[in-house]
Order: C-alpha cells, then structure tokens, then sequence
C-alpha cells in the first residue's frame, strides 16, 4: 500500500487558483520530490496532504486511511516539516520536542530517550537544553526537522528545509535525510532547487501553476528533454540563419535562435563543440560566450514550463 | 485527553518563563492591592485622612464662634477666625480653606433676645463635600437654637417661669429624642474595604483570563499551531487546552488578590465555600467573555485592544469602581449583564453571614453566562483554529 | 522622517477602521460607557431615597413630607421591607430610611426612639445621613419642644402640643445659606461625584492607551529578527509613527464618549475647546506611556499585565476613583505625580469653576510635558535595545 495517495487535489483562495488538480502517490521508503518555484502551490499541497487545509476537490489518503482537518488517526504516520521555523524560542531545544513528543503520544522513559536520540541525529546533543531563540538560523532548522521526526512516522513531510540556510548546514540537513531515507522512511520533499531534488530524490513531481507538468523518475524526466545537452551560443549577427544551419549538421536535434543568442539541443556537445563555434563564426555569427548544459532537471523544467526554476 | 494537558502544561511553563503569569497573576494584583489600601484604606474606614480646614467669621468672641469652631475643630483642624467677611472669602478663594462659617454681627445677642439670624457658609467650589458637611453643621446648629427658642417660648405660654426655663431649655439639648441607628442587619452588602477590593480583584480577573487565548492568536501567527494541528491533536484539544490555561491563570490572581485583601487590609469574605464556588463561578464567566472578544480578533495586537476596551467597560457597568447609580431600568439591566455585578452581589449576601444558598442565584447567572457565551466562543474560535 | 511618521500613523488606523470587529469595540461597545457617564451625569441627579414608614401617625408622616420637600433627594415610599431591601442591595437606591413602629407614641412620650438608616457603600452615604438627620430633627422640633414643656410640669402633653402650634409661627426664623465663593446658590447635586463623568473617560482613555503597548513590541519582534540595522532617525520615526496611530485612536474614542454623553444625555464637560484641549494633551501623554512600555518590555503578555497594574494604579492615585478632595494633603502632592490629577484639576477648572482654555494653560502644559518626556525616554530605550542587537 502506498504510504500517501493525492488524487486530484485543488485549492483556491479567492480568485486565485492556488492548486488545481494534483495528484502523486508516494510509495514506502520512496522518496518523492516536488520542484517548482516560489507560488507554484506546493506548500498549498503539503498542507492539504498534511490535513492543515480542507481541499476544495480531490482527496488524500494516508496508509490508506482518508485524510482531512478533521480526521486524527492517520496523523500520527506523518511528520511534518514546515518552511517556517515553527518552534517554541522559550523552550529548550529538548523540551520542544519532548513537547509534541506527548502530542503523538509518546511519554515517561520512551519519550525521554527518543529524544536523546532524536537531538542526536540532528546534533544538537550538546545544545538540548539551551532555549531554541538562543539557536542560529541553521540549528533552529536542524530542530525542525527532529520534531518531524521523533514518533518516527512512515513519511517525512520537508517544506523547503534549505532556504536562507548557510551552505555547511544545508549538506548537512540533506545528508540527513539521505540517512533517514536510507532507514526505509518515505519522504516528501519539496524544493525549488534543482540540486537537491536531483540529489535526494527517487522520483520528482515537476509542479507549475498548481499543475503537475510531469512525473517521474530522473531519467524519465531528463528524457522529455531528450539524452542531449543544451548549448547555448551567445552573439550578435544573423541569427536565424545561423540557427537554421547549425540545425542541419549532424547530431544536432534542435535549433532556435533568441535576441542574442542560438540555442541548440546536441547529442555529445562536448564533442562537437568546436565543429559548431566554427560553423557558427563562419555562418557570420559574432560569437561572445557558449554555454554548455548537460541533460538535467532544470533543463526539463525549462521545457516543460518555459520558465526558469529560479527567477 | 493527553493532548489537551500537554499543551496546557506547555503553556504554563511559557507563561511562567517569561514572567507574564507572575507578573499579571502575581504581582500586579499585589501591587494594585497595596496602592488601593494606601488610597482608599482610610477613606473607606470612615476615619479622617479627610481633613476639611474650616474658617469662622465673627465680630466678636461669642457662643456661636466657640460651639461652631469646636465642632470644626473636631472633625478637622482647628479652624482658623476672620473679623471680615472679605479675609475669609479671599482665604477661601485662594483654597486655603475648605469652607468658613459666617456669623454675622450681633448674632447671639438677637438670638438670646429671642430673635432670629442668617448663619451663611461660604465653600469652596472644589471641595463640594467639605462645604456641605459645614452646611450640615451649621443647619444642626441652627435647629438647635430653634428648638431652644421654641421650648422657651412653649413653656412660657405654658405659665412656666423664664428664669428657670431658659438654662432648663439649654440643657434640654443633651436629651436626644430622635437619633439614626443603622439597619446593618437588614441589609446584606459589603462594607466600603471589601466592596472596593472584591470590585478591583473581579476587574483584574478580566485582565488573567485573556491569557490562554492570546497565546492561541499567537501561535497561528507564529506556525507553531499548524504544527500542533499537524499532529494528531483535534482542533477542540488545542481549544480546550487555551481555555484551560485561561482559566488556571484567572483562578490564581481573583484568588491571590482576595486573600491578599483579607490580609492587608481587612477585607472580610464570610463562608470559604460559598466564595469558592463564586470565585469559580466568575471566572468561568470572565473566561468565557475572554473567548468571545479573542475569537473575534483577527490579530493578536486587535485581540489586546479590544479587550481592554470590553474589560473596562464591563468593569464600570459593574459598579466596581463608581457607585452605579440608581436610575433603574437600562442602567440597572446593563450592570446585570456584567460578571461584576453578580460576583460583588454574590459576595455580599455570603458577606451578611449566610452560606452557599445565598450566593447560589449570583452562581447560577455566573454561569449562565459562562455557557451561552462559551458556546458563542466555541463556535467562533473552531473556525479560526482551521485557518 | 516625520512624513514616514505620519505614514505608519495612518496604516495603523486605516488598519483598525478596516477591521470589522475593531469598528465594533472602539464606537459600539463603548457606547455603553457612554450610557453609563450619561444617565450617571447627565442633566440633573437626586439620590433616591427609600422610606419605609412602618407607623402610622402625623409625626412619621411629618418626617417623610419633610423628606419630599428636600429637592436635593428623591423619594420613593415603599410598603414593606423585603422591597426595600432588595432595592437598595439592586443600587435602584441611594439609601433608605425606616421609621419604625411605635414612632408617634414615643415621641409623644418623650421616649428616645430611633429610625433606621442604611446607606450603599459608596461615597455619598455621609452627606445622605447628614440631610437625613437634618430632615428629622426639623420635623420633630414642635414635639421635641412640647415634651419639654411636660417635662417641666407645666401642662399635658395635648395642651402642651397645642401651645407649641401657637407660638412657633410667630417665632423669628434661623437660616443657613450656602453659596460658593462668587458664585451664585450652591449647586450641590448630593452626593454626585461632579467630575466623575471626566474620571471615567479618563481612567478609559488610559488604560486603553496602554494596550497599544503590544503593537510597538511586535514590530520590535519583527524588527529585531530581521536584524534591521537602526539609525537613530528610524527609531525615532517608529516610535513617533506607532504613537502618533495609538494618539489618534484614543483621541477619537474618547471624543466620541465625550460628545456621544452631551448630546444624548447633556452631560457637562464644561467649555468645548478646553475640553477638546484636554483630550488631546491627555490621549498624548498615553500614547506616549504605551510607547515607553512597548519599548520596555520584550513580550506582549508582560506589557498587558503591567499595563493594567500601571493603567489601574495611576488613576486610583490621580483620583479617579475617590474624589482629589477626599484624599489627605499628602496624598494630595502624590496623586500630582500622576497625569490624572492634573487632567482632572483642569476638568474641575471647566466644570466647576468655568473656566476657558487660558485657565488651564498650566495643567495642558503639564501633560504636555509628561507627553514629551515619556516619548523621549520611548525613543531613547528603543534605541538602546535595537543597537545592542
């Protein structure tokens, strides 16, 4: 049984189409990525997966069970992981957590050890009981995620966990849930960076506008974009026709020309490249940079939705 | 169940770090209870920190002057004597003195002649009270000589000898016929100490049990509800818990201050349990009120605001800090919309020596309006703890 | 600077006027408070009076129309006790007076008899007695005199009675007359706390000032997290621009009351503009208190507690609560420490001595000053706070 099935989820407020027709499933230890900029309605989604929100349409169903701002029970196989640091600044790092600790149900000795372990695997073994305000941005976010964690839920819910975030603490937040993912717990992480999704995840959700634009494994979704890498010719001079004659030579699959500069698609660029810039120059093109982009996520985002992870 | 407790004690261990329960449940009440007995004590124990200073006007050293001016003296300071009308008004003017008794020239021998006069008692217009108690003093005076003069003059119509009637009619003034004497018994209310205390302690409650509730505004601005929700905790534990915590809080001061009422300044409550139940009775209430301006609050600075403007107007309607006064109808209905009221009725029944029986129709209205106003909250606040 | 100032002022109460709950709690609900100051003080006041008579003679019945004939009172004849009570502990009465049985025989018999009294615990009860007191030995002065004359032997008690009805016409009267210094008749509304409609509004306004403190900390709390690098000017255009929000609204709630109690129940605030005048210094100087304390304290229950504590003290000391006259001198000079005596020293002026705006120059400039030093110390305070951060 899938650890979390979304199907169909839509949400507005107002005018504004916030979600419109989500669906993904998570499977066991799977773990499961949403990429998609700022506003693309993920932390919508989450809240609606976490039964924060109640869904316009569509349903959720955690271990089977249906889930909604109502329901309790499948609550407690979720742990979530919010993009605000929702901790308590007056409380220690332990008390935190030993709080929602009693919420899942946990208490006396059981509760009082996982949370030692707990502040373990976050490090912050030696900082348990110093006030969390006392915490710099990095450890507040460790301490997030160890209140997801602690009653141990079968999915981990991570809502951008890495934003503002100094890059020592970053690696160090992905090499845990690396390490959680590798204990057999599914995760849900969302994120707009593409490293990470790349990084960490099984299968990604490529989301947009409140839209699922394409689903899959990695590869499957770099494949939309075909095995090629994109280079990018920078420069003045007749484009158009360069770009309908770059297109023509052998293993290139694609060629568009933009203000100030030719895009192509190129089986094995590295390999080419040279034979490319001079047919390029040749064709009366005034070259000012190349780019060279390997086959990635980004490069699917930007097929599939015309627009940039980041702006 | 467990829920619920768990963020209670949460709560009261935030509340207690950051000092604000000691603070408003604490010392604030302490505080306040100090500078009301250091205001009022005196004023309400009927003794004089209240000093009127009078003047007497008088031509010459006579009977008048000295019976006034000793009564003035008695329930002031010695009062201080003018030959001139003019003195005394510009002594009065200035507001060196209260008020002075005017005795015009030629007084007490027109009185002793058996003829009339005009006592005048020019006051200060900004002590309203010692001006009228001189007024008093003068009018008493006044009805004396009157009842001297008349029982002379009877007694002579009688055929009785003016020799003898006249000192018999002066000391005939010692004989009290008619005297006022206090219908204490009758009437179950609290005296002037207790009244003031029980009246500032049920206004502060007001303040106490906001507590819970604000909390809850601030944990949805600051995410830490989302995640509670997040857990498996219903809506109506996280309720239940703020609601708790108001109530404990409230508890703690209405009964800090009620004893610190009986210690420091004698403030006398009557029956424990009849005021126990009270005590619970009008902090449900508050606490009720409480939910209902909270679950209308879009924000927690709103929440703050308005329910400052609600806790004093409640409290004024209340008669807690002012005499309500008696025009029946809306203004009476107004004050019986208030937990005030009924709290300071309460007490005042069980104050006149009775038990839980007295207090019980104030316990009864209490809670009524714990509960209709409890569900109102209730209803509002479930939608806000879903946003 | 001060133009972002005024800014903020105006989005703070663009923000409270856009709030539909806020609309709600700072014109209706106050309106209650307007109910209260209006039927309390306005257009003219006599304490109710309650007599139960429980004999039946021309002497009680003497005593009660005596009673009537005092304009100061209001008489409310009542047949049994249990009412009588009841109303008195409701507060539909003042005070009450029971006369008891037997009343006429004992006067006739030259018994000492007394009549009951009982007052609410209140401030007025001395001055009720007092005009009680007054109203029966007058009406009982002919059977004082008449028993007097029996007691001498002279005659019986009939004859006695008889001869008294006689000779008091043609005795000459003793009167008192009260007036106030330059002033006409002494008003003398009993027992009324005359400047007990400007305590309120202002014990009101005051507290309502300081729960503005919560305001301040939160943009501190915001403030402070995002680490915001303070120049002097900023601090100064904050705490100017929150205090200028919070001026305004208490200004306008208390402007409200006070116009809202004059033309529905012709309450007496004395002369409009120094009236206006004094909202406007008072409504300063707390938002100028709210200002400090949000700059004190560093969370919003704290400021809330202490708010009341402050709030509440201050205007018992200031004499809101027990009338400036009542107090000793002592206390007199402490209750000047507080901005409240000084708001109602310069009601007093208006209303009770009519006095104009120039009459009270001294008290505005006073809490001119309380405004402005408080202010100051807010500034300064917030200044320390943000840089040491």
């Amino acid at each position: 049984m899938n650890v979390l099935e979304a199907r169909d989820l839509a949400k507005s407020f107002g005018d504004l189409k916030a979600v419109d027709g989500v669906s993904f499933n998570i499977a066991p230890g799977e773990t499961y990525g949403l990429l998609g900029p700022n506003g693309a309605g993920k932390t919508t989604s989450i809240s609606m997966v976490c039964g924060l929100l109640e869904a316009d349409a569509g349903e959720v169903r955690v271990m089977g069970q249906l889930m909604s701002p109502r329901t309790v029970a499948p609550k407690a196989h979720l742990g979530l992981v919010p993009q605000d640091l929702a901790v308590y600044p007056d409380l220690t790092a332990r008390e935190n957590i030993e709080f929602f600790g009693r919420l899942y149900g946990m208490k006396g000795k059981e509760l009082s050890s996982r949370a030692g372990e707990v502040l373990e695997v976050i490090g912050l073994t030696e900082r348990g009981n110093d006030r969390a305000k006392e915490f710099s941005g990095g450890m507040k976010r460790r301490l997030n995620i160890g209140i997801g964690l602690l009653h141990r839920p079968q999915l981990l819910i991570l809502d951008e966990p890495t934003v503002g975030v100094d890059p020592q603490s970053r690696n160090a937040i992905l090499e845990s849930v690396e390490v959680l993912a590798g204990e057999g717990i599914a995760v849900l992480y969302t994120t707009h960076y593409m490293e990470e999704a790349e990084r960490l995840c099984d299968r990604v959700a490529i989301i947009d506008e409140g839209k699922v634009k394409a689903e899959g494994t990695r590869r499957e979704l770099v494949q939309l974009v075909g095995q090629n890498d994109r280079v990018s010719i920078a420069g003045t001079g007749p484009l158009a026709q360069v770009a309908s004659m770059l297109g023509s030579i052998a293993g290139v699959t694609e060629a568009t020309s933009h203000e100030q500069r030719v895009d192509l698609l190129v089986e094995n660029a590295s390999g080419r490249l040279p034979e490319l810039l001079a047919s390029a120059a040749t064709a009366g093109m005034s070259i000012s940079g190349v780019e060279v982009e390997e086959p990635n996520l980004e490069a699917a985002f930007l097929h599939l939705t015309g627009k940039a992870l980041r702006d | 169940m467990r829920s619920l407790l768990a963020i209670t004690r949460k709560d009261l261990r935030l509340r207690l770090r950051d000092r604000s329960v000691i603070i408003t449940g604490l010392l604030a009440p302490l505080v306040l209870a100090l500078i009301f007995n250091f205001v009022f004590g005196s004023a309400f124990a009927g003794d004089a920190d209240f000093e009127p200073s009078y003047g007497v006007v008088a031509a010459e050293d006579g009977e008048t002057a000295r019976v006034l001016a000793g009564i003035a003296d008695s329930i002031g300071s010695e009062p201080q004597m003018f030959a001139s009308v003019e003195e005394a008004e510009a002594a009065v003017d200035a507001g060196d003195l209260d008020a002075v008794f005017v005795i015009p020239t030629g007084f007490d021998q027109s009185i002793q002649a058996g003829g009339g006069g005009e006592l005048e008692v020019i006051g200060n217009v900004d002590s309203p009270t010692a001006t009228q108690i001189a007024a008093a003093i003068a009018s008493g005076y006044g009805l004396g000589l009157e009842r001297v003069q008349l029982s002379i003059a009877a007694g002579i119509a009688a055929g009785g000898d003016p020799a003898t009637l006249v000192p018999a009619a002066i000391g005939d003034q010692n004989r009290t016929q008619v005297s006022i004497g206090k219908i204490e018994a009758a009437i179950r209310q609290l005296d002037g100490t207790t009244y003031a205390v029980a009246g500032m302690a049920v206004f502060f409650l007001m303040f106490t049990a906001q507590f819970g509730f604000r909390s809850l505004l601030d944990e949805r601005r600051d995410g830490t509800l989302a995640r509670i929700l997040a857990t498996p905790t219903s809506p109506n534990s996280v309720l239940g818990a703020k609601t708790l915590v108001s109530f404990l809080l409230g508890l703690m001061s209405l009964t800090v201050l009620l004893i610190a009422g009986a210690l420091l300044m004698g403030a006398q409550w009557g029956d424990p349990l009849a005021v126990g139940v009270l005590v619970l009775a009008a902090v449900a209430a508050a606490v009720s009120i409480s939910a209902v301006v909270s679950g209308f609050a879009r924000t927690p600075e709103a929440a703050e605001n308005q329910h400052a403007v609600v806790s004093v107007v409640l409290g004024m309607l209340g008669g807690t800090f002012f005499p309500i006064g008696q025009e029946g109808g809306v203004l009476s209905t107004l004050t019986e919309l208030t937990p005030h009221h009924w709290f300071l009725r309460g007490l005042a029944n069980v104050a006149g020596g009775g038990g839980l029986a007295e207090a019980l129709p104030a316990v009864g209205w209490l809670l009524v309006m714990a509960v209709v106003l409890g569900s109102v909250a209730a209803w509002v606040m479930s939608r806000q703890v879903w946003k | 600077m001060e133009v972002k100032a005024i800014a903020i002022a105006r989005a703070n109460i663009l923000r409270l006027l856009r709030d539909r709950s806020s609309i709600f709690f700072v014109f209706i609900f106050p309106l209650a408070l307007v109910l209260l100051i209006g039927l309390q003080f306005g257009g003219s006041f006599a304490p109710r009076l309650g007599v139960l008579v429980e004999s039946s003679g021309d002497q009680a019945q003497g005593f009660v129309d005596r009673l009537i004939e005092e304009q100061r009172l209001e008489v409310v004849e009542f047949e049994e006790e249990p009412a009588l009570v009841a109303a008195v502990e409701r507060g539909s009465l003042a005070a009450a007076v029971v006369v008891p049985d037997g009343y006429d025989a004992a006067l006739e018999s030259g018994t000492p008899v007394e009549v009951g009294f009982v007052a609410r615990p209140d401030g007025s009860g001395g001055i009720l007695e007092a005009v009680v007191a007054e109203a029966l030995t007058s009406s009982t002065l002919d059977v004082t005199a008449a028993r007097f004359v029996v007691d001498q032997g002279l005659t019986g008690f009939d004859q006695a009675e008889q001869l008294v009805g006689q000779v008091a016409p043609a005795l000459p009267q003793i009167r008192v007359t009260t007036r106030t210094v330059g002033e006409s008749l002494f008003p003398a509304t009993l027992g009324r706390f005359d400047l007990g409609a400007s305590s309120q509004l202002i014990l009101f306004m005051f507290v309502t000032a300081l729960s503005g403190a919560a305001v301040l900390i939160q943009t501190r709390q915001l403030g402070l997290s995002r680490r915001m690098l303070a120049t002097p000017t900023q601090v100064r255009t904050i705490v100017l621009g929150e205090g200028l929000g919070r001026f305004g609204v208490v200004l306008v709630q208390g402007l409200y009351i006070m116009i809202a109690s004059l033309l529905a129940f012709r309450v007496d605030w004395g002369d409009p503009i120094g009236a206006v005048a004094i909202l406007v210094t008072f409504s300063a100087v707390g938002a100028a208190a709210a200002m400090l304390m949000g700059s004190v304290f560093s969370n919003a229950e704290q400021a809330g507690g202490v708010g009341v504590m402050v709030g509440l003290g201050l205007a018992a000391l200031g004499g809101c609560m027990l009338p400036l006259e009542l107090f000793s001198p002592t206390l007199q000079t402490i209750a000047h420490i507080t901005p409240h005596a000084w708001a109602i020293d310069a009601f007093a002026e208006l209303v009770q001595r009519r006095g104009g705006l120039v009459d009270i120059f001294p008290e505005l400039g006073v809490l001119a000053a309380y405004a402005v030093v408080l202010g100051l110390i807010a500034t300064w305070r917030l200044r320390a706070v943000i840089t040491r951060v």
